[in-house]
């Protein structure tokens, strides 16, 4: 009794001590970024930075349809006004959203500095006919506007910054071809991954959209923020019903096992400590705790519930811990080294999980250890009625001696994955995706209605200013306007269209003519038409004022459309300027590639590299759990000290893990780091069975009380993991089957290389 | 009594039926119905525009053919152009130029406010033109003027008026006022074999 009131005080004190932590601690976070590594192979994480934060990352598609256009262009245009006021978008495309009147002052002013003139008697006289035919069309609006610019030099810039690759307008509004669907492209203030950002900007489409009250319309919405958002959505729905009935699961399979009300609590005490254990120590060290790390923390640290069934089966009071503590101590410390492998990833979300993972163990099992013994009614045993059951299972697995097969077994498997070379690993991240390919293939619909840059493809320039990128970027915009007549690819934007080099804007200064040049020039251009003489004077006046213009340059730009576009392209770090050209619709990429080599720019696949990425990432997973298995293997063999047991330990779950990953790939599984997760989650697992099955054979005993206790820690996993695997999400289905697969077979492994007694 | 009805009868219809024609008040629905069932061939027009940039007008001449809700501007002269409006999409084919160039109307303001306006009146579509504009009729069903005064502000801040003169389901000329002070009248002429 003693003992029991400083153990309990110092057990209470811990938890309250991180309840205390954890609300103190920041919020949950749930930006998937940190799950993309922390630096790439080499130099600059450009890659990384793109795959983060591209500008096509954070576009949204509108679509509209479902009523007549004029319909379609009211309600595109209302959303349109909502939304750019809104904070949540940098700017609205598609419903003519007309740029603030300082900003038409201002391109207004630099007409002849962002597009090239060409003045001379026959060009003037040729655009004075077509300013003609306008009047008597009644097309020109403000005649002062005629009277300054007749060569409509204006209209061009407008035209060159504004349609630049947009679909058809009709009524002022982006329609599809057929007219039955109006669109918008929304670009967000914010990155992909940042979800709760994210949510709040399509909450504002959706509040937008219903405000119109016209239900008749049809609204969709795609795009990578959307993914993003409905993936966690998804992930998170689909979790917490799994947890659900996960939990009233082994509540009951517990419940059957002992009968009794008070094993289900004990049972969750370890692993209840553990989770608030992981949670707190990520958030000491990291000052943050990530969604995903807690979410699949808690799956792996699901494990310690095998800890106090283990301590059941031995009697449950003091003596009985003391007595598995070494073997329990052994379990824990080599799947504390299988996830150490985690803490060295480059990917932060990873190291979080490791982290929690390991703390939460290692406290699960001290809970196990020295708070649960001293609790009352820890006397647990398994109810009568099982053993029979449990003695015929441990007999008929005796019988077939599955371990002699073992080795061949493992040797086949291993073959055959050896045999499966790359084939056995998945290399494309977005199969794993929770996104339903009918709503992939709607994105791509939209992206090509839209001539939206996919968020794939991108060439890469860099200088170490921003005048010498500009300057690169013109051109690559030659080059690039060549390959487009050729049918290389469907349409680009780069930064230069937004604002021209330094250089560039000074030539197109130089070109325009003096004023005792162009008066005579436009004198004679305007011979045998009808305008008033006099009439183009502050035409005259707007030439010789540019003519000392400086040029324009980005900072005069902050706060416009053109601005935002621009730095949309835009990204600096330390070393310079790094610009961004998005491609759309490439169909030859040999062709892009050289336009890259031979103006110095990096092409990009997106797709392609991210796959190259998780590539290396895996290789480099791999070749640490490689070494944390070497570790294992030392550890146990320090601790058991004789071949013979190190073998029975260790032989039938690594059989099992060979056998899963050969089992899946036969099933057409490709593996990926998620499975990879997993096996380690099996290793861990099944060396607990194996440590604690030799146990009790090297004692000697009949060990039908430690086979009870496997079958009850096995029932549980199968329960939560087979759920898992019913899943339609692709990445909780993957750990699923695998954890299942492994875990079931590692039991079998385990109990067939017994021997008789 | 059945032969007083018979007498009477065929008496009291034709008195009905002739009574549009000499009713003194037009209204503007009696116009729009008017219009509405009418043939409206393809017609030759001349059109003069007056504005303050020039020292003289423009004239331009052509024909103008409405069916099926398209329209047809083919100017023939001072050159050779031709405008379809469909829907809202302009379309402009030039002399010597194979290629149409197809633009959205709405960048026109003041050619959209014209089509418009003319496909509404000849639509007989009543609704489109009060939507948009105060009415005032005057005239009788032989001579009458339609003349229209934008409500909007951001159409009133270019557009004065436009009065639309016809006689019985035949519209004879086109008046556009605008605020600019310039201003530009079509005739209506024969129409085209």
């Amino acid at each position: 009794m003693n003992r029991r009131t400083p153990i309990l005080l110092g057990w209470g004190l811990f938890i309250l001590l991180s309840i205390l932590v954890l609300m103190q601690g920041p919020e949950v976070q749930s930006d998937l970024g940190q799950f993309l590594p922390k630096n790439a192979k080499d130099g600059p994480d450009l890659l990384l930075d793109t795959l983060r934060d591209s500008p096509a990352s954070r576009l949204l598609l509108v679509d509209l349809s479902g009523a007549p256009a004029q319909e379609l262009a009211e309600a595109a245009r209302s959303i349109s006004t909502t939304l750019a006021s809104s904070p949540h978008f940098q700017h609205v495309l598609g419903a003519d959203s007309r740029i603030s009147r300082e900003e038409q002052d201002l391109l207004f002013k630099y007409r002849y500095m962002l597009h090239p003139t060409d003045f001379n008697e026959s060009t003037l006289r040729e655009s004075l006919q077509q300013r003609l035919k306008e009047i008597a069309l009644g097309a020109p609006l403000d005649h002062q506007q005629l009277r300054a610019d007749p060569t409509a030099q204006y209209r061009q810039v407008l035209q060159h910054l504004i349609s630049n690759g947009g679909p058809d307008r009709h009524l002022g509004v982006w329609f599809s071809d057929d007219r039955e669907h109006a669109m918008l492209l929304l670009h967000s203030a914010y990155p992909a991954f940042a979800m709760d950002e994210q949510e709040q900007a399509l909450a504002a489409v959706d509040n937008a959209f219903s405000r119109l009250e016209m239900p008749q319309l049809k609204l969709v919405v795609t795009g990578p923020p959307l993914f993003a958002v409905e993936s966690r959505e998804r992930i998170r729905g689909g979790a917490q019903q799994l947890t659900i009935w996960a939990s009233l699961g082994v509540t009951l399979l517990i419940f059957i096992a002992y009968r009794s009300p008070a094993a289900t609590l004990l049972v969750a005490m370890p692993l209840f400590s553990g989770i608030v254990a992981g949670a707190t120590a990520v958030v000491l060290l990291f000052g943050q705790l990530h969604g995903i790390a807690l979410a699949f923390g808690i799956t792996i640290i699901g494990i310690t519930v095998d800890y106090p069934i283990h301590l059941f089966s031995h009697g449950g009071r003091q003596y009985a811990a003391q007595r598995i503590w070494p073997t329990l101590r052994l379990g824990v410390v080599t799947t504390a080294i299988g996830f150490s492998t985690l803490l060295f990833s480059d990917f932060q979300g990873l190291t979080q999980m490791g982290l929690f993972a390991i703390s939460g163990i290692l406290v699960a099992a001290v809970v196990t250890r020295w708070v649960l013994p001293v609790l009352p009614s820890t006397e647990h045993t398994i109810h009568s009625s099982l053993m029979p059951l449990i003695n015929s299972t441990l007999f008929a697995a005796r019988r077939i001696r599955l371990g002699r097969l073992l080795p061949l077994l493992m040797l086949l498997s291993v073959a055959y994955a050896v045999q499966q070379g790359d084939d056995l690993w998945e290399s494309q991240i977005n199969r794993l995706s929770p996104i339903p390919a009918a709503q992939l293939e709607q994105d791509r619909v939209l992206r090509d209605r839209l001539h939206a840059a996919e968020p794939g493809q991108l060439l890469v320039i860099q200088g170490d200013n921003l005048e010498a990128l500009l300057q690169q970027s013109e051109v690559l915009v030659e080059q690039l306007e060549a390959a487009q007549k050729n049918q290389v690819l469907k349409h680009f934007n780069a930064p230069s269209r937004y604002l021209p080099s330094r250089k560039r804007q000074l030539e197109y200064r130089q070109a325009l003519p003096e004023s005792e040049e162009l008066i005579p020039q436009l004198t004679a251009a305007s011979q045998g038409l009808a305008f008033r003489p006099g009439v183009f004077q502050p035409f005259i006046k707007d030439t010789i004022e540019a003519k000392a213009l400086e040029p324009l340059n980005i900072d005069s730009l902050s706060g416009t459309i053109t601005g935002l576009r621009l730095n949309s392209l835009l990204r600096r770090h330390e070393g310079g300027w790094y610009a961004l050209i998005t491609l759309g619709g490439v169909t030859d990429e040999e062709a892009v590639t050289r336009i890259a080599s031979t103006t110095g720019a990096r092409y990009l696949d997106v797709p392609r590299e991210a796959s190259e990425m998780v590539k290396h990432y895996r290789d480099e997973a791999l070749q640490l759990t490689g070494l944390g298995v070497i570790l294992i293997l030392l550890v146990l063999a320090l601790s058991l000290r004789a071949a013979g047991r190190l073998f029975r330990v260790a032989l039938p779950v690594f059989s099992a893990i060979a056998v899963t990953a050969a089992t899946l790939s036969l099933l057409g599984e490709q593996l990926s780091l998620f499975h990879l997760a997993s096996l380690l989650l099996v290793l861990g697992i099944g060396l607990d069975y194996g440590l604690f099955f030799d146990r009790c054979q090297n004692a000697g005993g009949d060990c039908s009380r430690t086979t009870g206790a496997l079958l009850i820690c096995c029932s549980t996993t199968l329960l939560v993991f087979g759920l898992l695997a019913a899943s339609p999400l692709p990445v909780l289905h993957a750990i699923g089957l695998t954890v299942s697969l492994g875990v079931l077979s590692t039991l079998l492994f385990t109990l067939g290389s017994g021997t008789r007694t | 009594m059945s032969r007083l009805l018979c007498k009477v009868f065929p008496l009291l219809s034709l008195l009905l039926y002739c009574t549009p024609l000499i009713a003194q008040e037009l209204t503007l629905d009696a116009l729009m119905q008017e219009l509405h069932q009418a043939q409206h061939p393809s017609r030759h027009f001349r059109e003069v525009r007056e504005s303050e940039l020039l020292f003289a007008p423009i004239r331009l001449s052509g024909t103008l053919t409405y069916t099926n809700g398209r329209l047809i501007k083919h100017i023939q002269h001072p050159f050779n152009e031709r405008y379809t409006i469909e829907g809202d999409a302009l379309m402009i084919e030039k002399e010597g130029q194979n290629q149409a160039k197809r633009i959205a109307l709405t960048d026109y303001p003041p050619l959209h406010t014209f089509v418009t306006i003319f496909r509404a009146s000849l639509e007989g579509d009543k609704e489109a033109l009060q939507q948009h504009y105060r009415t005032e009729i005057s005239g009788n069903s032989e001579q009458w003027r339609l003349r229209l005064i934008p409500r909007d502000n951001s159409m009133a801040s270019h557009l004065r008026s436009v009065d639309i003169e016809g006689s019985g389901s035949v519209i004879a000329r086109f008046i556009i006022d605008e605020q600019s002070g310039d201003s530009s009248t079509m005739e209506l002429g024969e129409s085209t074999p």
